[in-house]
């Protein structure tokens, strides 16, 4: 009986960790972002840039009280120009760090849309900018530009 | 015997005149020796006539070099030949990343895309997308700290030692030549008043590939006609106004005078590849401020009001 008990605990656990740690569910991963380029988000072939730019020429994070090292990892495909779309996840030391960078990254994209509108600049590319999607996930932020947006938020799901 | 008196009397007058002759003669010499010497060496040379006798020149019982010998005659040192503005920087031995520590860069989506993916990995991005010369110093499409500047007003937050500019795609689709040049000519004077130490840069447009950019876009406005007459006025510009001038056009420029395929997708936009190619032109293109201003820096033009803005639109931005 208790080898029974004991039997049944494990497989309890073993799906609910399933459960918890299966594909859609947990922090964002750096490999999330070549996942939703593979699932054909993106309507080109994106430049890979590394942390450092991402950090401070790009997402200008120190501007919200970040240092470099609270930004522990990412990865980031960002268009050379031909188009505003883009994909990262950046991963923070802290959740707090997160939620700063969130605040980076939707003024990142409210700065690309007025500049694109009061230019009359790519304005083809202005509705991808408005659909933009940006969300946190314990110390991970995930940002998405895409084409096809459905696709990208499945590739990060991870549904075919 | 009167006539052998007379013949000595004659003798010795003779005699007597020579003497004074020679007097005169030897005066005469001295007087123009101690002239050649003295008098007009300190005319070709005042300052040697002043040594010794300066604020700091020294005490009393120093020699004085001006009459007690004469000044060594030191060659006159060649001087470097003055900087030709109507020229584009010459190619040099290329310089390190960190050579860009203090540089700005003002531009539009081009210099956006140098700045994120040719590897500098220093210097400030000032670029922003869609600005043109028209624009800059209107549109605050700059967010700093939270703040919202135009290009020029954020160059004036701190103080650089370069500044490249590198603008003109977006004026393209604009048939205003000669407001570009004046807008242009008003930008570098704003540019040297906010940063009277730096040097300068203007940088010539990178051809475009007109078929790429029909292609992605379906406009035919741009063209790399247009884009050399561009250059040619910004070269005018930098000499006009004594800045310097790379001719980047020549890093990228075919046989055609036109961005090969392959290096942008759209046409415009340069690839990763393309921002590092642009960024090794950068590197051996540089030139020193003592070599631009041997004489100290250049006067300061107070930037005429800017007119109305009487360009005409023939399409939207580019880059």
């Amino acid at each position: 009986m208790k080898k029974l008990l004991t039997i049944a605990l494990a497989l309890a656990l073993s799906l609910g960790m399933t459960a918890c740690g299966g594909k859609g569910s947990g922090d964002y991963k750096p490999a999330d972002v070549q996942a939703m380029a593979e699932a054909g988000a993106f309507s080109e072939t994106l430049e890979e840039l590394d942390a450092d730019t991402a950090f401070s020429a790009l997402y200008r994070l120190e501007s919200y009280g970040l240092d470099r090292e609270d930004l522990k990892d990412c990865a980031v495909l960002r268009s050379a120009g031909a188009t505003c779309e883009e994909g990262a996840v950046l991963v923070l030391d802290s959740e707090a760090h997160a939620k700063d960078a969130q605040k980076a990254l939707e003024d990142y994209v409210q700065g690309q849309i007025d500049a694109n509108e009061d230019y009359g600049y790519r304005l083809a590319e202005v509705p991808k900018l408005k659909d933009a999607y940006i969300d946190v996930k314990g110390s991970t932020v995930l940002m998405v530009v895409a084409n096809d947006l459905e696709a990208a938020k499945k590739a990060v799901d991870g549904e075919p | 015997m009167p006539g052998n008196y007379q013949g000595k009397r004659v003798a010795r007058s003779h005699k007597i005149a020579m003497i004074v002759i020679a007097a005169v003669v030897a005066a005469a010499a001295a007087a123009a020796i101690f002239f050649l010497k003295y008098y007009d060496g300190a005319e070709k040379n005042p300052g040697a006539a002043h040594v010794g006798s300066g604020s700091g020149g020294g005490s009393a019982s120093e020699p004085d070099v001006s009459t007690s010998q004469d000044p060594p005659e030191v060659p006159a040192e060649p001087k470097a030949p003055l900087y030709d503005f109507s020229q584009p920087v010459p190619e040099g031995e290329p310089v390190e990343n960190s050579y860009f520590d203090d540089a700005a860069f003002v531009g539009d989506s081009r210099t956006d895309g140098f700045m994120l993916y040719s590897g500098i990995g220093t210097g400030e991005n000032l670029a922003a997308n869609g600005v043109s010369i028209f624009k800059l110093a209107e549109r605050k499409s700059l967010t700093i700290d939270g703040e919202k500047y135009t290009p020029l007003e954020a160059l004036a937050l701190k103080q650089y030692g370069k500044v490249y500019i590198a603008l003109g795609v977006n004026e393209l689709g604009y048939n205003n030549d000669k407001g570009y040049y004046e807008k242009f000519c008003a930008a570098i004077d704003e540019v040297r008043r906010v940063q009277p130490n730096a040097v300068i840069y203007i940088q010539g447009l990178i051809p475009v590939n007109e078929a790429q950019y029909l292609a992605a876009t379906g406009h035919d406005y741009l063209t790399n006609d247009h884009l050399r007459i561009y250059n040619q006025l910004m070269q005018q510009v930098a000499e006009e106004k004594k800045v310097a001038y790379v001719n980047v056009y020549e890093a990228f420029a075919d046989e055609n005078g036109s961005l090969p395929e392959g290096y942008s997708r759209d046409g415009v936009h340069l690839y990763k590849e393309s921002c590092q190619q642009w960024l090794e032109y950068l590197r051996t293109h540089t030139v020193e401020f003592d070599t631009l201003y041997p004489d100290g820096p250049p006067p300061v033009e107070v930037p005429q009001p800017a007119g109305p803005d009487t360009s005409t639109v023939d399409g939207s931005g580019q880059g």
